[in-house]
């Protein structure tokens, strides 16, 4: 097992609240999809994704200590 | 920017001169004697080291080169909702030369909890007219020049002044659209976007596909579930004005496209090279 710290921003918030220091872990070997699922996130509506700063992307795998970001899309300019 | 004659009809008003702050009633005064414009007659002021007092507090952050880019500058404003008509007003106060918008909607209650140029005697109104009323207001200098039309409607000759362009639009159709076009156009682009709590803005230079790297095929946005607050439109509308100004003075950090995150709930801010 290993510890991914986990960032979701605006609506996707919400599926953190069990985990509210951001802290989840995983097994080894978890993708950011395999994160993504076992959070419930609506991978459709999953737009950027970093990991320690840098793009990445769901097929991406996690290591220990891993600062991990997912962005929804926003569009209003209205 | 201006003509050798124009430049002999204003070189009186400030030959041997020692150089002072010029007040806003001595530049129309110059101006409705020469018949030259006001913007005009600010950038040869500024040229020849007198500091017009409406630019004062910005010419400390700008210096007087900054400023005369400013003033020199003509941007493309596309939409004028919740992000366009801050940026109207920023733009308006900070001197940008010239300013053109793209907005074919007229002014309904549902803009009133955040766009900065509707209000309750302005209903049904043309956002266009309403943005031309507000910069004459604020800054008879800045030439302004609405069009009540979509995006594709814009005349060539708008495209070809643009020096910068700022995507204010509410759909990402639209919005790839425009990236396109500035992307040939060879134009950098600020790109802003806000849902609830949360926005982005970004900045695309030509070629660099952001936008469509970003969006990755999807057409629908969060923002109709989330809403759209009018501190998520004016931060995201400012931090636009700030990166625009940059852009436009040539103080832009760097011509990676990057992309800023924020959200206001859970202070949080990101930025992400694309």
């Amino acid at each position: 097992m290993m510890v991914v710290n986990v960032k979701l921003m605006s609506m996707f918030a919400k599926y953190l609240k069990n985990y509210p220091d951001g802290r989840v872990d995983v097994e080894d070997g978890t993708t950011v999809c395999g994160l993504a699922e076992m959070l419930g996130l609506p991978l459709k509506l999953v737009r950027i994704i970093t990991v320690n700063g840098k793009q990445e992307y769901l097929d991406k795998v996690l290591f220990d200590g891993d600062l991990l970001y997912i962005f929804p899309p926003a569009i209003g300019g209205g | 920017m201006i003509s050798p004659a124009e430049e002999r009809l204003l070189e009186p008003y400030f030959a041997g001169r020692e150089a002072s702050e010029i007040t806003k009633r001595r530049a129309e005064r110059i101006s409705a004697e020469t018949g030259i414009c006001l913007r005009k007659v600010e950038w040869f002021a500024i040229k020849k080291g007198f500091a017009p007092r409406r630019y004062l507090r910005n010419l400390g952050t700008f210096s007087y080169a900054g400023q005369l880019k400013l003033l020199e500058s003509t941007v493309v404003l596309v939409g004028l909702g919740g992000l366009g008509g801050q940026l109207v007003e920023q733009l308006g106060r900070v001197g940008v030369g010239e300013i053109i918008a793209a907005e074919p909607d007229v002014f309904d209650e549902t803009n009133l909890n955040r766009q900065l140029l509707s209000n309750e005697a302005n209903l049904g109104k043309e956002k266009t007219y309403e943005a031309k009323e507000r910069l004459e207001k604020i800054n008879k200098a800045v030439e302004f020049t609405g069009f009540c039309c979509r995006l594709n409607e814009l005349p060539d000759e708008v495209w070809e002044k643009a020096d910068l362009v700022f995507d204010c639009l509410d759909n990402i159709d639209d919005r790839l659209v425009l990236a396109q076009k500035c992307s040939a156009l060879n134009c950098p682009l600020v790109h802003g976007a806000i849902a609830g709590w949360y926005g982005e803005v970004g900045v695309v230079w030509p070629g660099s596909e952001m936008l469509e790297k970003h969006y990755q095929g999807q057409h629908e946005g969060l923002e109709k579930e989330l809403g759209t607050p009018p501190f998520t439109a004016a931060v995201a509308a400012n931090l636009m004005g700030a990166k625009g100004c940059q852009i436009l003075m040539g103080k832009h950090q760097s011509e990676q496209s990057t992309i800023h995150f924020f959200d206001l709930l859970e202070d949080d801010w990101e930025n992400i090279q694309l």
